[in-house]
């Protein structure tokens, strides 16, 4: 036995018991408490990061609100993420408890976690803009429910089990977090590049328009319901309403009237012309609102009011991204009236009036909302204000069809009826009969507007949409009677020119001509432009009243 | 004694200031507590059970029991329960004592400063007693760790280690017999030692730190703690034998040399064997950093193996 061993002997058993476990500390393969405080936090982050590119990408926003909504979202998903953790831990505690084997208790929460961001992205509702641009959201619930379940199995079994399992799993799960982030953020940049902008109208040249044109929308109405009324009412008018030849409507999701409505003006589906919710949340301060779904009002709007960092609004159509049938019309060198009808506030510089929605439901005579020409009217109807809106927007389409056919002279007018529906919001709960005397009396001015435009010469379009079950539908007073095949909404406001002898728009589905009784060879489409500009931006204050007229009316809950 | 003074006298313990105090306390409480899993005391001619008796209750350092107590301790559980647990590497112990003395083994003659359990009951006694503790704490285990409250998978976990532990007790001492006479280097001996010290001091501490609800990270340091502190106490044991204190230890020193046998010390010298127990400690306690202070007493346990003299 030596005293003593050679040094590179001891050095060389150094190694080699290091190499065994020994002489080190314990394998740093177990994250400690600061180490999941991190995760969890980094997770909520991730979460945030797409909940808010969820609702950018869904609604259509521009990338700009990432950032905010991210922001936004951030306390709630901080809060959602430790009580699941918080209900996984005890779940799994209680499991072991009751005699469950760790691997598999770890791998069934596992499961529940990775529910988690899964049911935050489904509870959102169905997007109102569908197609390419929820691909984020679906992609990134996707990675983050199987970055959450990874992980919670490999976190619960280092919690639960003995001995520890291998560290090879927990860097594939820490490779989640980021993945998650950055694929959510590099999708959202580049799904949010939108390439449908209308083409510029610079330099197109169009025909005369010829004859005038109507376009009555009677919000409420089923088809069924009309047949009843022309008995009920007893009128002419109704009774040669129905004569008309007439076609079903499919209406676009989500089923919104200003969704609806704007649809059948602008001729394309809700992701292009940009027109989904009647509410916006403008966070932080900014001048923009951006919409956001059911769980993103809870989770972001409903905290953040709390401290004055969110407010809701109702949404202008100032987000509107493609040109309705009027404006097309007056690009084209018609002359245009537009009354009530959803979608056109802010009004918009046109060869014409408009009476906003703003001012048809809440009789507000500002710049945003009635053209000048028009805001004596508004006035008048709504007697300073004390009118009740489905008396007052009847009395503003009669009074506009009175008018289109003497002082303004339009090709085109576009009128929105909306009394029937607000009798039905207002009154839920009453019986049929109650219901049919409240309607009644707007029946009876359905029967007054289109005999108005028949007497003027007008070629009548009636478009009834109810929201309380029946059929849409769309009727033309030059079609022969009968039932034609059914209508999208986006084919009417091609029909609509096309019956004005205007070309087709480009990008729009050809016109009906089975409706219209249109003949001759249809010219080639044309591409009309961009909506033209507001003449003035809606206030905060605008849109606020408008919020509360539109709740009080039942539109919003 | 009653079993109310058998708890006072436990619970009193952490109120001691010093390690020794800690663990001559601890010693007393599992020395009160381990007859209650032994058989009674008989006529002398129940001999397996005076075997028995005689094996597990000579005295001793009780090591590896404190190692479940003070393991516990960190946890942050000190209580009736957990001693009950810390029975069971105690008869297991007793156990392989029993059997590395046989002569087929190391015939050694001295155990714990007494004659070993062959030559006062014979082979086949001490044999048969052997295998009786090691039945004995096999059936306390699942019933101590239910009284403690581990969940039903981490007690058949346990379970499962325990026989493993039993197999590595077998295995290690299958290798120190075969090196008998021969030279070995490091691999050899940690190899041998892993399995005859390291695998039961480790266990001891996952009992411990188990029942205290440890897992994760925690239950890593522990055990990466044990694994430091095993071999640590098998250099110690080396470096004991080596300078030769027989009455200290209780047992013949010098027999490691006698028999030719590789230790630390005839593989890396005195100073270098000293060298390497200390840097194992010195690595038990690092291991045990992320616990805090409330690992104290097994970072003073393992100062307690390094400077040991028995």
């Amino acid at each position: 036995m030596s005293a003593t061993a050679p040094p590179d002997r001891l050095e060389r058993a150094r190694r080699e018991l290091a190499g065994r476990g020994y002489l080190t500390g314990p394998a740093a393969t177990q994250p400690g408490a600061r180490a999941t405080t991190v995760r969890l936090a980094l997770f909520a982050a991730a979460l945030a990061l797409l909940l808010a590119a969820a609702e950018v990408g869904s609604s259509g926003q521009r990338i700009g609100f990432l950032p905010p909504l991210a922001a936004g979202f951030l306390p709630a998903a901080l809060v959602a993420v430790a009580g699941g953790y918080g209900l996984c831990r005890w779940l799994a505690v209680a499991a072991l408890r009751l005699g469950g084997e760790p691997g598999t208790i770890a791998s069934a929460v596992g499961v529940v976690a990775g529910a988690g961001p899964v049911a935050a992205v489904a509870a959102m509702g169905r997007p109102p803009v569908t197609g390419v641009t929820t691909l984020p959201a679906v992609v990134g619930a996707a990675l983050a429910a199987l970055g959450a379940a990874l992980w919670m199995r490999h976190h619960l079994l280092v919690l639960l089990a003995f001995p520890a399992p291998p560290a090879a799993g927990r860097r594939v799960t820490g490779a989640i977090f980021p993945v998650v982030v950055l694929g959510g953020v590099v999708a959202v940049l580049a799904l949010a590049h939108r390439s449908d902008q209308p083409e510029t109208a610079a330099g197109a040249s169009f025909p005369p328009p010829q004859g005038r044109v109507a376009i009555v929308a009677v919000d409420g109405l089923a088809r069924e319901e009309l047949e009843a009324a022309a008995d009920l009412v007893g009128t002419d008018a109704l009774r040669d309403l129905t004569l008309w030849g007439w076609a079903a409507v499919a209406p676009p999701r989500p089923q919104l009237p200003v969704v609806f409505w704007t649809t059948v003006a602008c001729g394309v589906p809700p992701p292009l012309h940009g027109i989904t919710v009647l509410e916006e949340v403008r966070l932080f301060g900014m001048e923009e609102g951006v919409p956001l779904s059911r769980v993103g009002r809870l989770a972001v709007a409903t905290p953040l009011q709390w401290f004055g960092a969110a407010r809701v609004l109702a949404r202008p159509a100032t987000v509107r991204r493609r040109a309705t049938m009027w404006e097309m019309a007056s690009r084209a060198g018609a002359a245009v009236t537009v009354g009530g009808w959803w979608g056109s506030w802010p009004v918009r510089r046109v060869m014409g009036e408009i009476v906003s929605e703003r001012a048809w439901l809440g009789g507000d005579c500002g710049r945003d909302a009635v053209t000048p020409g028009l805001a004596a009217l508004v006035e008048a109807a709504w007697q300073g204000g004390s009118a009740d809106a489905a008396a007052a927007s009847d009395a503003l389409a009669v009074r506009l069809v009175e008018t289109a056919g003497g002082v303004y002279p339009a090709h085109l007018l576009a009128l929105s009826l909306p009394a029937l529906d607000i009798e039905r919001r207002r009154a839920p709960a009453a019986t049929p009969f109650a219901l049919v005397q409240r309607q009644l009396p707007h029946l009876a001015v359905v029967d007054t507007v289109v005999a108005g435009l028949r007497s003027r010469g007008y070629r009548v379009w009636l478009v009834g949409a109810p929201w309380h079950g029946g059929t849409a539908f769309v009727a033309s007073s030059v079609a022969p009677s009968g039932r034609y095949e059914p209508v999208a909404a986006e084919e009417l406001a091609g029909t609509v020119l096309d019956q004005m002898g205007l070309p087709s728009p480009l990008g729009l589905p050809p016109p009906r001509r089975d409706l219209s009784r249109v003949t001759g060879l249809p010219g080639v489409a044309q591409a009309y432009g961009p909506p033209p500009p507001p003449l003035a931006a809606p206030s905060a204050r605008s849109q606020q009243v408008q919020r509360d007229v539109l709740r009080n009316l039942g539109y919003l809950q | 004694m009653s079993s109310t003074t058998r708890l006072r006298l436990f619970r009193a313990s952490p109120a001691s200031t010093s390690l020794a105090a800690r663990l001559a306390a601890y010693a007393a409480a599992v020395d009160r507590r381990l007859p209650h899993h032994l058989p009674p005391e008989g006529s002398g001619e129940d001999v397996l059970s005076a075997a028995v008796r005689a094996a597990v209750l000579s005295p001793g350092k009780r090591l590896r029991p404190a190692l479940v107590l003070l393991a516990a301790e960190a946890f942050g559980r000190r209580d009736e329960a957990v001693l009950e647990v810390a029975c069971v590497p105690e008869l297991v112990h007793a156990a392989s004592l029993a059997l590395d003395d046989l002569p087929c083994m190391d015939d050694a003659e001295v155990r714990r400063g007494e004659p070993t359990l062959h030559r006062r009951f014979g082979e086949a006694v001490a044999i048969l007693a052997a295998f009786a503790l090691l039945a004995r704490a096999q059936a306390l285990l699942p019933r101590a760790l239910a009284a403690a409250g581990v969940a039903p998978a981490h007690r058949r976990q346990l379970e499962q280690r325990f026989a493993e532990v039993i197999e590595a007790l077998c295995r290690g001492q299958v290798a120190d017999l075969a090196l008998a006479g021969r030279g070995g280097g490091l691999d050899v001996l940690e190899r041998i030692h892993a399995q005859k010290t390291g695998a039961l001091f480790e266990y001891a501490t996952l009992l411990g730190a188990v029942a205290a609800g440890a897992r994760g990270r925690a239950l890593e340091a522990v055990l990466a703690y044990a694994r430091n502190l095993g071999l640590a106490f098998q250099v110690s044991d080396d470096l004991l034998d080596a300078r030769g204190n027989a009455a200290a230890m209780g047992k013949a020193a010098g027999r490691d040399a006698a028999l030719g046998r590789a230790t630390f010390v005839s593989v890396f010298g005195l100073e270098g064997a000293e060298s390497l127990c200390d840097e194992l400690v010195q690595a038990a306690r690092r291991a045990l950093l992320p616990l805090g202070s409330a690992a104290h007493w097994l970072a003073e346990l393992a100062e307690y193996v390094r400077h040991r003299t028995a």
